[in-house]
């Protein structure tokens, strides 16, 4: 009672936070799906299945299949080294980690081509071995890679630092070696931390779409994902089929907040249950 | 197994924290580190464990039995540590930490499964824990905690025990209980133990041995006995245990405190020196009476426990207390404000230039 | 004697420290390194040049005011979100709460299309604002509109946890000291949130800065009107001008080191609040 607003305040921001969330949250969601099945469902299988279309899901998953197993090592490496030891420059590296999350795609993609691109400062080398970055597939990791390199690191950072390495060392006094210790005491602790870190980075790879934007060349068939597949439909104006292949990504994004929410859960818990 | 530490120091910046340590704890002798928190400790344990590397020094050793162990990595060292808080697997069962230490050894020397269970089961029955195999230890009480991260740690069968302030995270009476089980399970075993303690009722009551630190210094090393009766300096005096301090000087050979005079120590004449009596070293008397000793009023009567404590304000500034038996209580009629006399019964005196 | 530095016992430092470095090194400094070296490599007339053309400074004015507008609705908007989400238990709290991480996971071209295709004049929304003289899509209005959208998690997910901890005590001893809901309000629960919703602005606005998928849909990309910053360095770049591109690039990048240090000073400055308060 002491804590509380008057029940019609109470109600007035209950109304206003769903009326805002539901204009500018709900709504965009459901014009997508309802763009979509414009044409009817005939019209939205077509679009999904056509052979671009299932290129650029291709290209899409085999990003993500590239860039994850990336990012979770890194993740670890980096988690294990500033979560568990203190060390000068510490602070300094944890920024650094952050970086890619100030820098616009646009311009995360730009950095890419400066490098490797023809006029770059690798473009000649490459060239005349005639390995692609720019307009290929390894642009689009890169790019990919780039803007996705934090996620991990920061779950697991914070996670390793509460955790502190008491459970190491006695893993070390029971005679267990490093791997051992790692896998057997560290990686049960933070996998759902992992986990929910590869979820989130796993959603911005599949969707990114600026950065790839610049790299990709967009040339059908080859090095189109599937938010840029999006782009070049709705630039043709086939609205339905752009809505088509974004409902894809929508549903993606959905399966991704339910996990995201189905993890917090458990950490929650998990860091409830831990001992004091 | 025995363990010897001769020399050992550690320094973190410019803190040294353990100063030029030795110490032996005999074979199945469970020796006490006491001290106040801060004096080194757990950082001379850590060493012990290898979880901390000692500074070099030419004489500084470290051995179990006559193997030099300082050069070995933790694992190697076949020490048993029982963490402050515990340290347990928090995703593990009760049945696998405790069978932690036995999976991961090399196949060559791992136990087959069978034997782990028979192992683990048995551990656990000695630390009165069956029936929770498949608990979390999220699930478990601070007692029950403390005494699986015991079971895992004896499960390797460890040539030592190390336990870093084994009772410090729990309540008054699970410590008491716990630690009259901890002397009865090393009656039974018989392991090598040192444990460090900052309650020094807890390392009189478990310990065959005491060994009293303060800022990294070994100040007395003895049994229980011998380190409350016959305190080597005036901080081990005062560390076990209450104690009314008065400061006076040496004159003619007797150290004198108002009206109180006694044997001194070999001392020059006129220097500072400081008596130190435990409350049950006193005994009061009506000021009527007309015994010597110091005069004192009575300022507050603590009844309840087994003993009854007297507060007496005297010329000094600090209160001075003294335990009595009820009966004694009743005898005197004590009241508060009671004009009443102070003699001693028993004390010590020292006119070393320790300084607090 | 838990003080002590963490113990270097435990293997594997100098393997992960140094892959770590040798990772952020490659994917992440030595490409920043190049646009530096590029922007330096221009001289400072060109720089200029290229970073002060009327055009660009037309799409600094957008992005940056847009930005501005975007990030102070979401301060206002999402504080009371917030509020709602912390405090209150109501139907549909759960679902409210999940779907606010939309923006975070709804890939941004997606949110643009979405956007546009909503408040289009002939969209769902575009509709029912045309007769009131509203235009929103392919104007300025429609580049703060999706920038509210993308904004919008950054101020909630700040905010909720402050409030959370918000002590119940400090609520209760005001109310008892004869205090109106209202004066706790202002002079107990707003001090207590500010770095919090001061936070959440700084990281709405730094992310509007650089945001691109969701707002070129939307907004028309008329140089000189609707045409943001991010989609100029675009343009410079498909035309060849790398020259321009990086010029623009390393003026929105300077402007996103400055909020992120900003932003990094805030949560300390919250931090010491918090424990300066509490003890």
């Amino acid at each position: 009672m002491r804590r509380d607003e008057p029940a019609w305040v109470r109600w007035a921001l209950i109304l206003f936070a769903w009326v805002f969330c539901g204009l500018f949250l709900v709504l965009p969601l459901a014009a997508v799906f309802g763009e979509a099945l414009r044409d009817g469902w005939q019209a939205y299988l077509a679009s999904v299945t056509e052979p671009d279309a299932l290129a650029a899901l291709r290209l899409t998953a085999l990003t993500a299949a590239v860039v994850l197993p990336l990012n979770l090592a890194f993740g670890l490496a980096a988690a294990w080294c500033l979560g568990k030891f203190r060390f000068r420059g510490r602070a300094l590296l944890t920024t650094l980690i952050d970086l890619p999350f100030a820098v616009s795609p646009i311009t995360a993609g730009l950095i890419f081509v400066l490098l490797f691109g023809l006029h770059g400062w690798l473009g000649p080398w490459l060239a005349e071995r005639e390995w692609r970055v720019i307009f290929a597939l390894p642009g689009i990791w890169l790019a990919s890679l780039f803007v996705t390199c934090p996620f991990v690191a920061r779950e697991v950072i914070p996670l390793m630092q509460e955790q502190g390495c008491d459970e190491e060392l006695a893993a070390l006094t029971l005679g267990a070696n490093g791997w051992q210790t790692f896998w057997r005491v560290t990686w049960p602790n933070v996998r759902w931390a992992v986990l929910y870190g590869a979820i989130l980075s796993n959603a911005r790879c599949m969707g990114e779409f600026g950065a790839v934007s610049v790299v990709s060349g967009h040339i059908r068939g080859l090095t189109n994902t599937l938010p840029l597949h999006v782009e070049i439909l709705y630039n043709e104006y086939q609205f339905s089929a752009a809505f088509a292949v974004a409902s894809l990504l929508s549903l993606l994004a959905l399966l991704t907040l339910l996990l995201k929410k189905l993890l917090e859960w458990r950490l929650t818990r998990q860091r409830q249950g831990e001992p004091a | 197994m025995s363990l010897a530490v001769s020399h050992l120091s550690k320094t973190f910046g410019p803190h040294r924290a353990v100063d030029d340590v030795s110490l032996r704890v005999g074979d199945g002798e469970l020796v006490a580190l006491l001290g106040p928190s801060g004096c080194g400790k757990t950082t001379l344990l850590r060493m012990i464990a290898g979880l901390e590397e000692p500074d070099p020094h030419p004489a500084a050793s470290l051995r179990f039995d006559d193997r030099e162990v300082a050069g070995e990595a933790v694992g190697r060292r076949e020490v048993g540590f029982v963490f402050q808080h515990y340290a347990l697997f928090r995703q593990l069962t009760v049945f696998e930490n405790v069978a932690f230490g036995l999976r991961v050894k090399p196949w060559r020397e791992r136990p087959p499964r069978a034997e782990i269970r028979e192992r683990v089961l048995e551990l656990l029955r000695l630390v009165q824990l069956e029936g929770f195999e498949q608990r979390l230890p999220g699930q478990l009480s601070g007692g029950q905690r403390q005494r699986v991260a015991l079971a895992r740690a004896l499960a390797v069968r460890p040539r030592v025990l190390l336990l870093d302030e084994p009772f410090g995270a729990l309540d008054a009476k699970v410590r008491a209980d716990l630690r009259r089980w901890l002397r009865r399970l090393h009656d039974e075993l018989h392991v090598t133990s040192l444990f460090v303690t900052h309650d020094q009722e807890e390392a009189l009551e478990v310990a065959d041995r005491v060994v009293v630190m303060q800022r990294g210094r070994v100040e007395q090393d003895g049994s229980p006995d011998e380190v409350f009766h016959h305190p080597a300096n005036a901080f081990v005096t005062d560390f076990l245990g209450q104690v009314n301090l008065f400061h006076g000087r040496v004159q003619d050979g007797q150290a004198v405190f108002g009206p109180l005079a006694v044997d001194s120590p070999p001392a020059a004449e006129g220097q500072a020196a400081r008596l130190l009596v435990r409350p049950h070293e006193l005994e009061i008397h009506p000021a009527r009476v007309g015994r010597p000793g110091l005069a004192a009023t009575v300022a507050r009567l603590q009844l309840a426990g087994p003993l009854a404590k007297v507060e007496l304000r005297g010329d000094g500034p600090d209160e001075i207390v003294v335990s009595l038996s009820h009966e004694q209580v009743a005898t005197l009629g004590l009241r508060v404000g009671d004009a009443v006399t102070v003699g001693l019964k028993g004390h010590r005196v020292y006119v070393d230039d320790y300084s607090i | 004697m838990s003080r002590q530095p963490r113990t270097r016992q435990l293997p594997g430092f100098g393997l992960t420290l140094g892959s770590t470095l040798l990772y952020l090194s490659l994917l992440v400094l030595l490409p920043l390194a190049a646009l530096a070296a590029k922007a330096a490599s221009l001289g400072w007339r060109d720089f200029l040049a290229a970073a002060a053309e009327p055009r660009v400074l037309a799409a600094y004015r957008l992005t940056f005011g847009a930005a501005l507008a975007a990030a102070g609705v979401n301060a206002v908007c999402g504080t009371l979100v917030a509020w709602a989400l912390a405090r209150y238990r109501f139907a549909g709290r759960a679902l409210l709460d999940a779907l606010i991480d939309l923006p975070f996971a709804l890939p941004t071209a997606v949110s643009g299309i979405a956007l546009t295709a909503l408040y289009a004049p002939n969209g769902w929304l575009g509709q029912q604002l045309a007769p009131l003289g509203v235009r929103v899509a392919y104007t300025p209005l429609g580049v703060v509109v999706a920038l509210i959208f993308i904004g919008l998690p950054f101020v909630v997910r700040t905010l909720q946890p402050a409030i959370e901890e918000l002590p119940a005590e400090v609520e209760e001893a005001a109310a008892m000291l004869g205090a109106t809901r209202w004066q706790t309000l202002r002079r107990v629960i707003l001090p207590a949130v500010l770095p919090a919703v001061l936070t959440g602005f700084a990281l709405s606005f730094a992310r509007a800065l650089g945001e691109y998928g969701s707002v070129v849909f939307i907004s028309g990309n008329l140089p000189l009107r609707t045409e943001i910053a991010s989609l100029l360095i675009l343009t410079k770049l498909e035309q060849y001008d790398y020259a321009g591109a990086t010029a623009i690039a390393t003026t929105m990048l300077a402007a996103s080191f400055v909020l992120l240090l900003l932003i990094n000073g805030l949560q300390a400055w919250a931090v010491r609040r918090g424990g300066g308060e509490q003890r």
